[in-house]
């Protein structure tokens, strides 16, 4: 952490304050770092000030910007801090400055490129998202994490929330286009079944479409028997054919 | 007897090469590296050396591991476990700061964090318990507020019943099992805690059999694991209240099938999902799941079940391929080996090594687990019987 960063985080209120402020984060720090513990981390001293700062001020319950800056530094040093991500949602929600959703946003883009597999960054992009309202940007988002790794569980299970909560349709052809890159993408196959026949879907019961997909799945063995997803795919949609043709 | 290798690699060979096919291939020829090297020994447990590692850890860690320092209750049961099932443990010394530090740890208001001042996590709290099960003393018993726990995992339950993570965190399997985990060692499960877990649970089964983290995800061994045992904790709830079989519409033939098949013959390990690659810690997540399935078939279906996976091919992944030279497990050669991984393999060494078929004589065992929970069955039987008679007395 830089000198700027300190200044950046306008600590200069009064010096009354300010000593009492760095007198709760030396106490937080020596709780913090007391011996008595289970493998103690090497820890480096910013990290500790920063996360000790964080601390106080969600202790204090103090929902302000320079708590969404303390607050962003920690996460820079430790993105799976989840404690941090709570607050800042907690922040957003009191201060509610729609300039402050979209900053957030490209934080979180930033964030998760480099971090793809990070549970707490994919969750904060929910949680904007029924503010932003803004669908077809995390379509695109998912799109590019997904173009870099094709089996990233958040990225596709983020996908499908997106899809369910903005009632997203003619999504047919994302999974189509991701099976011909890798026809052995469980995921992708798993995409596919998900936007044809969940419960939000017109087509949940056609015998038809089931019996289409069927014969999409038998052309993707052709390419090769020895594929686990096609085979789960095609058993799943020829069951699922006998069910609805017994309830007729 | 192993099969041969060579030509189960040539088995394999297919058509049409595509990403999956490609990175599969690569994994399988490093197996086929280690196998070829002339200098290899006998498959065997390097017990000292593990040992080395974890009290290593214990004492310090490096920075790398500020990563994880929103996890430092999961640092302390990996080691306390891994420990635990290598029959060693800390000194008393160290026993006494590991305590004082998960009661650092502890929320004023219920559950457990990350660490010191964090807010209390589903899953920190089930490793913080799971590590003062394995501490195992009414010293470390008494460090959990029993009342404020149960408190605490009312707020965080959802009305299609899964259960959020904190406050203001995600939704997913991982919450309901960590929560039922708890309350179930602790004796706190009530009808309250309990509605609809059940039917949350019977929406995860993915198309392919196994279960996701939310309903419509893929198949997904850790979430698998996670949604079962929920639903075997569930089912001994209702086998003490109302004396059934706890109502649910997975089809767990398929979840059987789905699994049994993500162990790779060449391999010998457990993959997590369908078309991806072996990993050490799936030993635990999968193997355990076979193991909570196959008790469930015997206590629900007449026949016994034929789905038993080869324990011989899984201690020969753990044990020729993810030893690594020092001490500690890795996910699979050419990756670093870690705390979490180590953890994991040794738990499944302990699953391995109930599924043996009796051919090859062992001469030592890992001691068995209790895999609803993932700690030894002496520490769940003793901290369960502590804390539930405990509750009763509140």
């Amino acid at each position: 952490m830089s000198q700027s960063h300190f200044q950046d985080l306008d600590l200069r209120t009064d010096t009354k304050a300010l000593l009492e402020l760095c007198q709760d984060v030396i106490q937080d720090i020596e709780e913090y770092i007391k011996p008595e513990r289970s493998a103690p981390i090497k820890y480096e001293i910013d990290f500790l000030w920063i996360s000790a700062l964080f601390r106080i001020l969600l202790k204090r319950k103090e929902y302000s910007e320079r708590a969404l800056k303390v607050s962003l530094a920690a996460i820079y040093n430790n993105p799976a801090d989840y404690s941090c991500w709570d607050f800042r949602r907690q922040i957003l929600k009191s201060l509610q400055q729609c300039s402050l959703f979209q900053q957030e946003l490209e934080i979180c883009n930033e964030l998760c490129l480099q971090n793809p597999k990070n549970y707490q960054i994919w969750f904060h992009r929910r949680f904007l998202c029924t503010f932003l309202e803004n669908p077809l940007q995390e379509l695109q988002f998912t799109e590019i994490t997904l173009l870099e790794d094709a089996k990233n569980y958040h990225a596709w299970s983020h996908r499908q929330w997106v899809v369910d909560h903005f009632q997203v349709l003619d999504e047919e052809a994302f999974s189509k286009k991701f099976l011909e890159m890798d026809f052995r993408n469980n995921s992708a196959w798993n995409y596919r079944y998900f936007t044809l026949f969940s419960n939000m879907r017109t087509t949940v019961n056609s015998l038809e479409l089931r019996q289409s997909e069927a014969s999409y799945a038998w052309e993707m063995l052709q390419r090769s028997f020895m594929n686990e997803s096609a085979w789960y795919y095609l058993w799943k949609v020829v069951n699922d054919g006998k069910s609805i043709a017994a309830s007729v | 007897m192993f099969r041969d290798l060579k030509s189960l690699y040539l088995q394999n060979e297919q058509t049409y090469p595509t990403e999956t096919y490609l990175v599969q291939r690569q994994v399988e020829r490093s197996i086929l590296k280690i196998e070829q090297e002339p200098l290899r020994g006998e498959d065997r447990l390097n017990k000292e050396e593990h040992k080395e590692y974890l009290h290593q850890s214990l004492k310090q860690l490096p920075t790398s591991y500020q990563a994880l320092d929103a996890s430092q209750p999961w640092l302390c049961y990996w080691i306390l476990h891994a420990l635990d099932l290598l029959e060693d443990e800390p000194t008393e010394e160290e026993k006494i700061g590991i305590l004082e530090h998960l009661s650092r740890c502890q929320s004023p208001n219920g559950g457990f964090g990350g660490g010191y001042g964090q807010v209390a996590h589903l899953a920190t709290t089930y490793a913080a318990v799971c590590a003062l099960c394995i501490l195992g003393t009414p010293e470390a018993f008494d460090v959990i507020h029993l009342d404020k726990l149960y408190m605490w995992l009312l707020t965080l339950k959802n009305s299609d019943g899964s259960f959020r993570v904190t406050e203001l965190g995600e939704s997913d399997v991982r919450g309901l099992y960590c929560a039922l985990a708890v309350a179930h060692i602790c004796g706190l499960l009530t009808s309250e805690l309990v509605e609809n877990c059940s039917t949350y649970i019977s929406r995860l089964q993915s198309f392919d059999g196994g279960l996701g983290g939310e309903p419509f995800n893929e198949g997904h061994g850790g979430y698998s694991y996670c949604g079962f045992a929920a639903l075997c904790i569930l089912d001994e709830y209702w086998q003490q209240t109302e004396s059934k079989c706890v109502p649910h519409s997975l089809d767990i033939k398929k979840l059987q099938f789905w699994v049994i098949n993500r162990q790779l013959p060449l391999e010998g390990g457990f993959q997590g999902r369908v078309n991806k690659l072996v990993d050490s810690c799936y030993s635990f997540w999968q193997g355990g799941l076979l193991t909570l399935l196959e008790f469930w078939t015997r206590k629900y279906q007449k026949r016994n079940t034929s789905f038993r996976f080869s324990g011989e091919d899984l201690e020969r992944y753990l044990l020729r391929y993810c030893q690594c030279r020092g001490g500690g497990f890795r996910d699979k050669p050419g990756k670093p080996r870690d705390l979490y991984h180590t953890c994991y393999a040794l738990s499944g060494l302990s699953v391995a090594h109930q599924n043996l078929s009796g051919t090859v004589t062992h001469q030592y065992l890992l001691p068995k687990i209790n895999a609803l929970l993932n700690v030894r069955m002496e520490r769940f039987e003793l901290a369960a019987t502590y804390l539930r008679n405990k509750k009763r007395m509140e």
